[in-house]
């Protein structure tokens, strides 16, 4: 809720055996992120960690997967095979878009996760360096390249090692270009659409959007990033 | 979920009694906010032409096992969570 959209493995290793947990919501709020549990074990789940807390699982963590707020007609045109959660549409909430104008994000920044780091990119500071922009980052060892579009509000990182090579992006429209070879990728996809590096996909990172002032809250660990570009 | 549902989920928290939890503030009873589980999902097409989703609609996308699935954020904002599988990896959406 409160705009932190998070997408998790729900299975996990429990004594070197597969748990598979089936999730229900608990109706708490622990600040500002609800609480889940899990109707295997009825351990309770930070929504904004992943982590539980209490309960038999108290400890273990699920898996973070990458996820991406954007429009429907970029998600589908990026993935024209897509599917579609259906279902009816809240008429007591306010949408999206309403909470912050166009961009609709606030003070939201993108939380990317490699392992135990954690690294805040506020998407704030990245609004004021124009319109579709990149930075070319590292998170420990791992070189990433983090997309903010300001007209949509989408904010997407990869991984920029392709074969032992770390790549440095520019944007060219609703494309990245690589300086290396020249080739054009999706932002939304990480697919070499076209140059020599056509159909190289670059590897995915856990990401989700989450109120920077939360950050600190749920990853005390983490660093937070500037606007600092190679 | 947007500012009007968490202020909403405080206003449950006022009307209703605080519960003794072991952690955070009973907001709403248990699964209030229903979590879908396992839906049937629909086409791209179909969920166009049943007005499921609009070109500007915001959309939670996930991309893995070679299948994309969208999670349009309005409808997420009723369930904040459900459970589901794609690309053969069990996963929760949460919102």
């Amino acid at each position: 809720m409160c705009q932190t959209a998070i997408v998790y493995g729900r299975e996990i290793d429990r004594a070197g055996q597969p748990l598979i947990l089936e999730f229900g919501h608990t109706g708490v709020l622990y600040e500002r992120a609800f609480v889940l549990y899990d109707h295997q074990t009825q351990s309770l789940w930070l929504q904004a960690t992943g982590r539980a807390e209490h309960g038999p699982l108290e400890g273990s963590q699920l898996p973070l997967l990458p996820s991406l707020v954007t429009t429907w007609e970029q998600w589908r045109a990026a993935h024209p095979e897509t599917t579609v959660l259906p279902g009816e549409r809240g008429w007591f909430l306010m949408s999206f878009r309403d909470f912050d104008g166009a961009a609709g994000r606030g003070d939201l920044g993108l939380v990317v996760t490699i392992g135990e780091a954690a690294r805040l990119y506020p998407l704030r500071a990245h609004d004021a360096a124009g319109d579709a922009h990149v930075l070319q980052d590292w998170i420990g060892a791992t070189p990433v390249v983090v997309f903010v579009s300001h007209a949509d509000g989408t904010a997407a990182a990869w991984d920029r090692t392709v074969d032992s090579e770390v790549l440095h992006f520019d944007v060219v429209g609703t494309r990245l270009r690589d300086r290396e070879t020249g080739s054009l990728w999706s932002p939304l996809t990480g697919f070499a659409e076209s140059g020599p590096r056509r159909g190289v996909r670059l590897n995915s990172l856990a990401q989700h959007t989450l109120h920077e002032d939360r950050f600190v809250v749920f990853f005390p660990d983490g660093t937070v990033s500037g606007t600092v570009s190679e | 979920m947007s500012i009007a549902g968490c202020r909403l989920s405080a206003l449950a928290a006022l009307v209703l009694l605080v519960g003794c939890t072991p952690m955070g503030m009973q907001s709403a009873p248990r699964d209030w906010f229903t979590p879908f589980n396992h839906p049937l999902m629909l086409t791209a097409d179909a969920a166009e032409d049943g007005g499921i989703v609009e070109a500007e609609d915001f959309v939670l996308g996930v991309a893995l096992g070679g299948e994309a699935r969208a999670y349009p954020i309005d409808i997420m904002a009723v369930h904040e969570l459900g459970n589901d599988t794609l690309g053969g990896t069990p996963i929760a959406v949460t919102w």
